[in-house]
């Protein structure tokens, strides 16, 4: 020490410096890694907070047991193997039990349902009580039981304080047994965990519960009843505890109750054990890895930046000492000695990083999360308890990486064992390739990048626990593939450094300017390695940084679309009263609307893809499609759609007609004689002469298309069978057409009609079998129907709609006896069924059209690789309704498919599928829903009557950006890049200044040959730009280029699965220049203020040039 | 023989008061033309102080100084930058080579700053280093080279413009006595070749026998005594 202490006060200025470099490095590393310790911690407690009760409780369930003290005994053994808890944190039970079939009596409940009587422990701190009083156990055997009842149930029955509710046990007791309302309740907080009890048969439609005391629930109701238990532990207990301590205690527990199950009499095999905490747990636990693994990889840079920073500082002050140690080992001491030196002035110097890095730290995260405002995690809250010194990790923290700042700081000046005359040589020939480069590392960490960028490129599907956590609680290859990235590349880009320097020289050498060849040569022949380093690195990282940020939030935008589909997805609730015309009256600023039928086509293996039926014209706008979703542009793709679909002209429907009216004739002979001849058993001949009843019509249908596409059935005849008559929709009420007649219509029309395109009927002759006939006679059977329709508006205005006799019978499928002859005149649909035989089936009379080609449909990749399908394709998909769907033809395809769940699906145009599926099967797609361009709320569409469920794309982003997870991540980044800068600031400060002190004699020597100052701050800018230039640009190739390759391959969703769509690299412009220019700025001053004092010192070192 | 350098009554004080320093005092003296002066003196001397005011380096307290006719006493920055880069050559006691630049390019700065067109700079460096005798280490840099060769390095570069004074402040100060009595030959014989003049400052006495004069500065005081070998 008597050595140490004066050297370091030598050194004061420099040795400060590096103090302070070391707390900057360690305060930051410190912060960082506290801030990615409670981060997730807060986003799981956040997520468990949001979680449904039924996700984040247990619930156990069993079969009331035959006598009370069994209940006990079941009740006791329940209790016992839940009181384990949940990773260290206790369950609260609460335990209940209700009897079903319970009849109210007649009347009392408006649907006649049963009554749902429970016992519910602890009722009294979980409910309050708004009439009379909590129930008693009854005093006696005939005493009716006592029961309090929700203020609600109470009101709808119309029961009330003091009533005695007499209810039968229909199974037990034929009598009913009354049941005394002694009080009204209702919950404290309904979204209380204790709610759960005896929720199920009160939503399956109980009336209840009527809460008993457990002793006359014991008494009266065990027999076919039923126990409850709900555990639940305190959310934030369970965040803190860890999720997966938390899903694998659960399985413990699960395990522990089913083998007491087998062994404890107490418990049977009915008992079962239900949350969803497992798999909530699960998620969450992945969900911690992947965000904790992006919380490492900034501050990995930051120990790279940060330690680099150090190094330089280090050598510097090697530098420094160069004559002093030299002169040190010529007066015998010893290498280890001066390395003892060394270690002893880094001890010092880092000690205030060791001591202030956890208070420091901690108190900056407090303040970086309250500036985070309503994105604070509260994280203030689970640091109090350490006070202001801060937790014990802060502290561990903070002395590893002072203990990692020591060493950076001695290495330099110890590691080497080279002589004055070497390093000389060194000095004045640098190596072109640094150690780690002739060692081939460099090399083997662009191999080792590669193998991580492709594993990275596996996790296809969600990261499990499992698979990533190794104990460490992050995944190692999140961490390690960007790190690797970034160091490969820069090892790659210093491979390159000097093909660009000499490339300088050579140009430059060219021309006259000794300044601008001289800073060249400098830049050149220098070994330049650390300050380009720390320049590409710190660029690299504020270049990295931002750019996972933004491709993050750019996927969330990305998913926020996907899912929606559009800006808004207008749910339906009620089909028939939908109206495009009035959406769009609702959202005046919307650019675009789309009717969207969403069905399904089943795939192999039981799997199955949306159908979405659109319309096509409107989807390139409509629809938020990515732009890279398509090879081709989206309005060619879905032009391929409409290409080639057919004219279907129908019969206009003037506009503002909102009522169908007319009149339907039907004709069909009352009865049909016949005669049949059957062949007896000794040869006899038997004739049978009689008479069945004539064909009926069965259905009867108008389909009208709207002007978005849809067409809609109006089905005017409702078949009534059994009264062997049809039944009409009227204005005023309803209609009978039996066989031969009319019946006047009114029916609505739906919505933004616009032309009929069809009328269909069905029939039915339902005679017999006439099992063994030989011969079956009888006349032709003459069947038609008559269509006299008119449109009517709302003034009552009347259109007649008159249908063109050049529609045809399109379809006409008949099962039963053989097809009989059909005809149409352009009013009347005539039909002759040849026999008498059985037969039913269905016409339809529309516009005829000569090919119906297969539908044209884009789908995703996945879809065809299903199917073996690809472009130009036509298949058939198996449907997994009813419907039957048509033949199909592949015309393009796209990558992902908005608005489905997977991204994944088959698009097809509304208009022509429900043309070919009118004509085909009768059976069009009903539009589900509305998909809107706007930049109006969903909230705007609240006034719809038929509007069903909105989703926001805008509310569901901003949700998804919300994720405090996600947006802690985001804070970090950002601060990484800060931080990032500061340090590489640091390190060229450090840098400029030894330039400076390491030039000056130089600069003195050419300043004698006659170079002007001038020229030689010039030269030195020329250098400095160059440095920096090429470190800017390489970092910003290595950050862009690190960010292009792995970033996409860091965002996953929270339960750690790749997001639909798969995230791309996002790049802001302002946010790689402001860094970027920040950097290259901040260098370009130093090398100016090296300049300027190069200038100053010349004078003054030109007066001593002759001594060294 | 025509006069080229003329220090008149030259003064230089460091500092002010009571702590002020003399470097020279009232220092005058003439060197002609081809003329190798010795400045000889002990450490502190005011040898290098002398050197660098004649080289406009430095200003003096008081009095004059001329070289080649300039008086670089009251010239311009401009006219001094000039003065260096085609009249005055430096040699200095640690070289002062660029490290980064191998011995051609270090002969080729001056050429470069007086802007001498790319094929006559190569072939002057060529012949300046064949003149020192290493011409087969052009392209060596500093370190790689001995002293003694860094020296004749730095004389090739001294004398690339082809100056009129050549100003060595303790050229042999870093070298052994041979290849210090080797390199002190070679600026003879440059001098005696070119007609360039040589002030030497040096307090090696076995050296000053090659000089046409001695000076010797004693507490910044200036006397002349005859070389040992004075008249050669």
């Amino acid at each position: 020490m008597r050595i140490v202490f004066p050297r370091a006060a030598a050194a004061r200025t420099l040795l400060v410096a590096a103090a302070f470099a070391a707390t900057v490095t360690t305060v930051l590393l410190t912060a960082f890694v506290l801030y990615a310790q409670l981060l997730p911690i807060a986003g799981v407690r956040s997520a468990m907070a949001e979680a449904s009760v039924a996700e984040r409780t247990l619930m156990v369930t069993a079969s009331a047991p035959a006598t009370p003290e069994q209940v006990a005994a079941r009740d006791a053994a329940i209790r016992e193997v839940l009181s384990r808890g949940l990773a260290g944190v206790p369950l609260l039970v609460s335990a209940g039990g209700y009897a079903s079939g319970q009849e109210l009596p007649a009347g009392l409940a408006p649907d006649d349902g049963s009554a749902v009587v429970a016992f519910m422990t602890d009722l009294p701190d979980h409910a309050r009580l708004v009439d009379g009083a909590w129930p008693e156990p009854a005093a006696a055997d005939d005493d009716p039981v006592q029961a309090a009842l929700p203020v609600e149930v109470a009101e709808q029955l119309g029961v009330s304080v003091g009533d005695q509710v007499p209810i039968t046990d229909n199974r037990t007791e034929p009598q009913p047994a009354p049941v005394e309302v002694v009080g009204l309740w209702e919950p404290v907080d309904p979204a209380e965990p204790y709610w759960r009890l005896i929720s199920a048969p009160v939503e399956l439609g109980g009336w209840g519960p009527f809460v008993v005391p457990a002793e006359d629930y014991g008494a009266r109701y065990l027999q076919l009843g039923s126990l409850e238990w709900v555990a639940d532990a305190e959310p934030d207990q369970l965040a803190n505890a860890g999720m997966s301590e938390v899903a694998a205690d659960y399985r413990a527990l699960a395990d522990e109750l089913e083998e007491r199950k087998e062994n404890d009499p107490a418990l049977d095999r009915y008992v079962r054990l239900s949350s969803g905490l497992e798999e909530l747990a699960g998620r969450l636990g992945v969900a911690t890895v992947v965000n904790r693994s992006g919380m490492v990889l900034p501050a990995a840079l930051l120990v790279v930046i940060g330690g680099y920073g150090l190094v330089l500082v280090a050598r510097l002050l090697a530098a420094h000492r160069r004559g002093e140690n030299a002169l040190l080992r010529a007066r015998g001491a010893s290498r280890r000695q001066l390395v003892w030196f060394t270690i002893g002035e880094a001890a010092m110097v880092v000690t205030p990083a060791a001591l202030l890095g956890g208070p420091l730290g901690t108190r900056l995260v407090i303040y970086a999360d309250r500036w985070a405002g309503d994105r604070s995690l509260n994280v203030e809250a689970d640091l109090a308890p350490s006070g202001w010194l801060g937790p014990p990790l802060g502290w561990a923290v903070a002395v590893v990486t002072a203990i990692g700042c020591a060493l950076a700081l001695a290495v330099p000046a110890a590691g080497r064992g080279r002589t004055w005359v070497a390093e000389q040589q060194e000095r004045s020939r640098p190596s072109r390739a640094s150690t780690l480069q002739r060692a081939g590392v460099d090399l083997a960490l662009v191999a080792l990048a590669v193998l991580a960028w492709t594993q990275l490129r596996q996790y296809g599907s969600a990261v499990t626990v499992s698979d990533t956590e190794y104990g460490l609680g992050i995944d190692p290859l999140l961490v390690a593939a960007p790190v690797v990235g970034v160091l490969a590349a820069t090892a790659v880009a210093l491979r390159l450094l000097p093909l660009a320097t000499r490339l300088g020289v050579r140009l430059t050498g060219q021309r006259d300017g000794f300044a601008s060849l001289l800073g060249m040569w400098q830049a050149d022949r220098r070994p330049h390695a650390g300050p380009v380093l720390l320049m590409l690195l710190a660029v690299a990282t504020a270049v990295l940084a931002p750019a996972i940020a933004t491709t993050w939030q750019q996927s969330q935008r990305d998913q926020a679309a996907q899912s929606v589909g559009a800006d808004l997805r207008v749910g339906i609730a009620e089909p028939t009263r939908a109206s495009g015309s009035e959406l769009a009256a609702a959202l005046p600023a919307a650019t675009g609307l789309m009717p969207v039928s969403r069905g399904s086509v089943s795939l192999p293996e039981g799997a199955r893809a949306p159908l979405l039926a659109l319309d096509s014209e409107a989807a390139p706008e409509v629809a938020r499609f990515r732009p890279d979703a398509a090879t081709a542009p989206l309005t060619e793709v879905f032009g391929r759609l409409r290409e080639g679909r057919p004219e279907f002209a129908g019969v206009p429907v003037p506009a503002g007609s909102t009522r169908l009216t007319g009149r339907l004739e039907y004709r069909a002979p009352e009865t049909i004689e016949y005669e049949a001849e059957y062949e007896g058993t000794g040869g006899q001949i038997f004739t049978e002469v009689g008479e069945v009843p004539g064909p009926r019509t069965n259905r009867l249908t108008i389909y009208v298309m709207t002007h978005a596409g849809e067409i809609h059935p109006i089905r005017v005849g409702i078949d009534t069978t059994e009264a062997d008559e049809l039944g009409f929709q009227l204005s005023g009420g309803s209609a009978r057409l039996d066989r031969s007649g009319g019946v006047d219509i009114d029916v609505p029309l739906p919505p933004d009609a616009a032309e009929v395109v069809g009328v269909g009927a069905g029939v039915v002759l339902g005679t017999g079998f006439f099992w063994g006939a030989d011969t079956l006679d009888s006349d032709p059977i003459p069947v038609s129907w008559q269509w006299e329709l008119a449109a009517v508006d709302a003034a009552g205005a009347d259109t007649p709609l008159e249908l063109p006799p050049d529609w045809q019978v399109t379809r006409s499928e008949f099962v039963g006896g053989p097809a009989p002859a059909t005809e149409w005149d352009g009013s009347t649909l005539g039909m002759t069924i040849p026999t008498v035989l059985p037969i039913q089936g269905n016409l339809l009379v529309a516009p005829g059209l000569e090919v119906l080609s297969p539908v044209p449909v884009v789908a995703t990749p996945d879809v065809l690789a299903a199917v073996g399908a690809e472009v130009g394709s036509t298949l058939t998909f198996a449907a997994t309704t009813a419907n039957e769907l048509p033949e199909m033809q592949v015309v393009g395809t796209v990558d992902t498919l908005p608005g489905t769940e997977r991204g994944s699906g088959v698009v097809a145009d509304l208009r022509w599928l429900s043309i070919h599926q009118l004509l085909r099967h009768e059976r069009t797609p009903e539009v589900t829903e509305w998909w809107v361009a706007t930049d109006e709320p969903a909230s705007a569409v609240a006034e719809l009557g038929w509007a069903g469920p909105v989703l926001d794309r805008r509310a569901e982003a901003a949700r998804l950006l919300s994720d405090p997870l996600g947006s802690g991540m985001l804070i970090a980044l950002w601060a990484a890049a800060a931080t990032a800068a500061v340090l590489a600031a640091f390190g060229l400060v450090v840098d400029s200044r030894a330039t400076a002190v390491r030039r000056q004699r130089e600069l003195a020597v050419l300043h004698t040959l006659g170079t002007s100052p001038p020229a030689l701050v010039r030269a030195l800018v020329v250098e400095h730009a160059m440095l920096a230039g090429l470190g800017v640009v390489a970092g910003l190739l290595v950050g862009v280029g690190v960010a292009a390759a792995m970033g996409p391959s860091l965002v996953l969703t929270p339960a750690g699965a790749v997001p639909v769509p798969e995230p791309l690299l996002a790049l802001s412009p302002e946010l790689l220049a402001l860094p970027t220019a920040g950097l290259l700025a901040v260098s370009v001053v130093l090398g100016a203020a090296v300049a300027r004092r190069a200038r100053r010192e010349v004078v003054a070192g030109a007066l001593r040039i002759g001594e060294d | 023989m025509s006069e080229l350098v003329r220090v008149e009554r030259v003064s230089r004080d460091y500092g002010s008061g009571d702590t002020v320093v003399h470097a020279l005092r009232d220092v005058s003296f003439t060197a002609g033309e081809g003329q190798v002066v010795a400045i000889r003196g002990r450490s502190g001397a005011g040898k290098t102080t002398l050197l660098n005011v004649i080289g406009g380096l430095d200003k003096p307290t008081s009095g004059r100084v001329w070289v080649a006719g300039h008086e670089v006493t009251a010239a311009s920055e401009r006219t001094l930058l000039q003065l260096r880069r085609r009249t005055i050559g430096f040699v200095f006691q640690s070289f002062g080579l660029l490290p980064i630049l191998s011995a051609a390019e270090n002969v080729g700065v001056p050429l470069r700053l007086a802007k001498v067109p790319a094929a006559e700079r190569e072939q002057r460096v060529a012949m300046l280093l064949e003149l020192v005798g290493l011409g087969d280490h052009a392209q060596q840099r500093p370190y790689e080279l001995s002293g003694g060769q860094q020296q004749r390095v730095a004389i090739a570069r001294a004398l690339a413009n082809e100056p009129k004074l050549l100003i060595a402040d303790e050229p042999t100060g870093q070298l052994d006595s041979e290849t210090g009595r080797a390199i002190m030959h070679l600026l003879r014989a440059v001098v005696t070749d070119r007609g360039v003049t040589a002030l030497v400052a040096t307090h090696d006495p076995a050296l000053l026998d090659l000089a046409d004069r001695v000076l010797t500065l004693r507490d910044g005081r200036l006397s002349e005594s005859e070389p040992a070998l004075a008249g050669r």
